[in-house]
């Protein structure tokens, strides 16, 4: 059986690059276009997701462990930043009764 | 230095603890305490624990300058978090728990070597902050600038994160000064664009600035200020000491986009505040032309050279907090922060206002003032630089800003017929403190300048 980094190096690493930058690239137009705040906080996700998959990648072609262990530490903080933006979301839905992000608009100029 | 983290940790958690209980009183000394003891161990750079650190935080140089900064910012906003304990708020103990750990955030942001630690930095100082920004919940402004806070910070890690990302896969190294010639420069310059996105969003300069004024209205007033000097001297520290661990491999075009950037915060900046009724968001716009003033000590950056930009960060952060703190001061009262509720502050409050009087001359960079100083340092920078058009459009911008905080001095001594404003002497004797600072830092620079040197 092989190990894991060479299976992913089966496939050439600007593969992964384009594959990553895709999905960045879909998170970023979601951040920017969806009125649900909860579709938004998910195109979040997806934008850090992106860039784990491109540290993996890499992290496994260079045969290096800082990419992966950065990893962790992404997911770590992705998880924690998950839980404050759930606990503001229901915060303001009991207070507004709505998701919709173009009713926020108390505030301008 | 890593004594200051387990400080400021240890700290945070006793003073959410104390939320809990009857003596609720001890917090903010507490918090204080801990943070002086932090403050001393970066100081006096005892190397007790450092060996923990693993090379990935930096304890001498613009690192501990930049350290200090933050940790003062952080002892001078701690005394008034008591307000809230004053007033028989139970949160008080989240509040400063999570300042601590904000300040912990802020000063590893601009502390660190390597992009693993600058990344965790500007999450524990962001997640700390979206739950400060927010916690008046009550408030359904709060919790909408809460919302926008939680949603561009969030977009912003992603975005610089994407740089790290895509600076790690083409360099094989996350050390901030790693860097090295590799074959898809073009890549690695687009990787530097998103890292420095990142961080002008962060900071808040024009382009990116869109959700700073409904961030800072919406915030309680107290956060507002730490949100004003701490995340800003953190955000600017930050980038300010990538620049410097990577000058020699910085692309050509960043002076050009830094130029660009500060063309467009002075002007639409100093456009934007004009017309605003709400003195936070005046406040907010104030905020961002002076990073975009800030950024100019950025132009052409040698070793050496940073301390126009630290001489800046003590006189932006003296005069915002002042100005934050006065008017949550009026805004408690009044129940408003529009400019009416300022009208007469002259007779109902002699010392708010003239504080506040003071600390806007001095980011109107009036004469005698740190402000003054301070820009004028920035100024020669990039004039010596070769960017004297720069420089001109600056100073007419100065001239322009003039109009705003004028508006705002000229409400507060206005005739009013409301009664007296009582606030403690405590902070009153803290208020002056500053202003005297800012007074002692426009008429001695040479003082400060020393000590940054």
């Amino acid at each position: 059986m092989n190990h894991i980094p060479e299976i992913i190096r089966t496939i050439p690493l600007s593969h992964y690059v384009a594959l990553s930058s895709a999905l960045f690239l879909i998170g970023l137009l979601g951040v920017l276009i969806r009125k649900n705040i909860i579709i938004v906080f998910m195109c979040i996700e997806i934008m850090l997701n992106a860039v784990n998959l491109l540290m993996v990648a890499a992290a496994s072609y260079r045969g290096d462990s800082a990419g992966q262990v950065m990893v962790l530490f992404t997911m770590a903080v992705a998880a924690a930043e998950v839980s404050v933006g759930l606990a503001i979301i229901v915060m303001i839905y009991k207070n507004l009764k709505t998701t919709n992000i173009d009713l926020f608009d108390q505030m301008k100029g | 230095m890593m004594t200051a983290f387990i400080f400021l940790c240890l700290f945070a958690i006793a003073a959410m603890f104390l939320g809990f209980t009857n003596i609720r009183g001890a917090i903010v000394p507490l918090a204080f305490a801990g943070t002086s003891i932090a403050l001393y161990s970066v100081i006096s750079g005892q190397p007790f624990w450092n060996h923990y650190l693993t090379g990935m935080v930096e304890t001498g140089g613009t690192a501990k300058i930049l350290c200090a900064l933050v940790l003062l910012n952080a002892l001078a906003l701690i005394p008034f978090y008591a307000w809230y304990e004053r007033r028989g708020q139970e949160e008080v103990g989240d509040f400063t728990g999570l300042f601590l750990f904000a300040s912990m955030g802020a000063m590893l942001m601009v502390s660190s070597t390597h992009y693993m630690s600058l990344f965790l930095g500007v999450e524990i100082l962001s997640i700390a902050m979206y739950v400060l920004a927010g916690a008046d919940r009550r408030k359904s402004k709060s919790n909408e600038a809460a919302l926008k806070y939680f949603i561009t910070g969030s977009f912003t890690s992603a975005i610089l994160l994407f740089g790290i990302g895509m600076i790690y896969a083409l360099t094989g190294s996350l050390e901030i000064a790693g860097a090295v010639e590799v074959e898809g420069q073009s890549l690695l310059q687009l990787a530097y664009l998103f890292v420095f996105t990142g961080f002008a969003l962060k900071i808040a300069v024009v382009p990116f600035h869109f959700w700073a004024p409904d961030v800072y209205e919406g915030t309680p007033t107290l956060f507002t200020a730490a949100m004003a000097s701490l995340v800003k001297l953190a955000s600017i520290g930050a980038f300010l000491r990538i620049i410097q661990l990577n000058v020699d491999l910085l692309p050509a075009w960043l002076n050009a986009y830094y130029a660009m950037l500060i063309l467009a915060t002075l002007i639409l900046g100093n456009a934007l505040a004009i017309k605003q009724q709400s003195v936070k968001r005046l406040l907010a716009y104030s905020g961002i032309v002076q990073a975009g003033f800030i950024l100019m000590g950025f132009i052409s950056l040698r070793p050496g050279e940073e301390w126009p930009v630290l001489f800046y960060f003590i006189a932006y952060v003296l005069a915002s907090v002042v100005c934050f703190v006065v008017v949550h001061f009026v805004e408690s009262r009044e129940g408003t922060d529009a400019l009416d509720a300022f009208r007469g502050l002259g007779q109902r409050n002699p010392i708010l206002a003239g504080t506040i009087t003071l600390a806007l001359i001095s980011l109107a960079g009036g004469p005698f003032t740190s402000g003054f100083v301070a820009k004028l340092y920035v100024l020669n920078q990039a004039v010596a630089n070769g960017y004297a058009a720069l420089a001109v459009v600056a100073v007419v911008c100065t001239l322009m800003s003039v109009y705003y905080y004028y508006k705002v001095i000229n409400a507060i001594y206005s005739k009013s017929a409301d009664q007296a404003l009582p606030i403690e002497p405590v902070y009153s004797g803290l208020l002056i403190l500053f202003t005297l600072i800012t007074l002692a830092a426009g008429i001695l620079p040479s003082f400060f300048t020393g000590l940054l040197k």
